[in-house]
């Protein structure tokens, strides 16, 4: 009960899910970093983006309602039901020949999730201090 | 989340670690046997080379299969989920085995040599100590990559400790 009253009136089950993704994000890149000199390997990518913003768009048309494992998936997903997905795009071998891995892309990706999840996890102790101080009630200075 | 969980990140950029550091050694090796013409299995030395493999998934990778699927017969009819097969897992490297470099030994010409054959030539190891080196950066480079990876990850760790 508190949970639905306190905490999902902010931004924190998106702040959640976005945590979540970045880990996974610096996971598949550090996977990808270790396996650079593996031939015949293929890189991971993480999708999310997508998906949540098909979850976040208020117009969903129309959507069916899950109340079983069983049931289909009809019309975009909710919030909850978004989930970080590492997948592995199909594209070609460098000229090396060796693998799809692309260092310098690679080290952005990491450098974006690092700073990605950094904002994050910022945004998130901003949620919490500022829920504290309207449960204490104070004045935010 | 157990702690398994927070380290898992770590573990993948220390098997990279791993992984370039046993390349560096084999290099290291291969330079020093530049000259060796005499082994156990008889002959020159031959060029060992790391061969490495993606790591099997250490987590348990989830399915994703849909039971019935949806026809599409008309334009605004619903959409089937796409998604379908493996999930794949982040999981690292591995060294798989330490191969011999299949190319044949080096002939040099030096009737001094005690192993020189009746034509007066040395079978020397297949090395060229400039692949070596090059080999040598390429260890180097990727193994500042994969620290680069780990303080990644061990900066995230703590930010989601600070929480």
């Amino acid at each position: 009960m508190l949970n639905k009253f306190l905490f999902e009136q902010t931004k924190l089950p998106l702040l959640h899910k976005g945590l979540d993704t970045y880990a996974l994000r610096q996971k598949a890149s550090a996977h990808n970093i270790a396996n650079v000199n593996t031939h015949g390997f293929q890189r991971m990518e993480v999708k999310f983006e997508d998906e949540l913003r098909k979850a976040l768009n208020i117009d969903r048309g129309m959507t069916g309602k899950m109340t079983s494992p069983g049931h289909f998936k009809i019309g975009a997903a909710t919030l909850e039901q978004v989930e970080p997905q590492p997948y592995m795009p199909k594209d070609e071998d460098l000229h090396s020949g060796v693998n799809n891995v692309d260092i310098d892309e690679e080290m952005v990706r990491l450098a974006k999730a690092q700073l990605s999840f950094d904002f994050a996890s910022r945004m998130t102790n901003r949620t919490f201090s500022a829920l504290r101080s309207s449960i204490r009630g104070e004045v935010s200075s | 989340m157990s702690l398994e969980r927070i380290f898992s990140s770590l573990n993948i950029s220390a098997t990279g670690l791993s992984a370039q550091r046993q390349r560096m050694d084999m290099i290291a090796q291969n330079i020093a046997n530049a000259e060796t013409t005499r082994t156990k299995q008889g002959g020159p030395y031959r060029r060992q080379i790391v061969v490495t493999s993606e790591a099997p998934a250490t987590e348990f990778p989830k399915y994703v299969e849909n039971k019935i699927h949806l026809q599409q017969t008309a334009r605004d009819h619903f959409k089937d989920d796409p998604v379908r097969g493996q999930i794949p897992v982040p999981s690292g490297t591995g060294v798989v085995e330490i191969a011999q470099d299949p190319s044949p030994p080096r002939l040099v010409y030096d009737p001094t040599h005690p192993d020189a054959n009746a034509q007066g030539y040395v079978a020397m190891p297949n090395i060229s100590p400039i692949s070596e080196m090059v080999d040598m950066i390429s260890a180097t480079r990727a193994y500042e990559a994969n620290i680069t990876a780990l303080n990644a990850s061990k900066d995230m760790t703590k930010k989601a400790l600070e929480i």
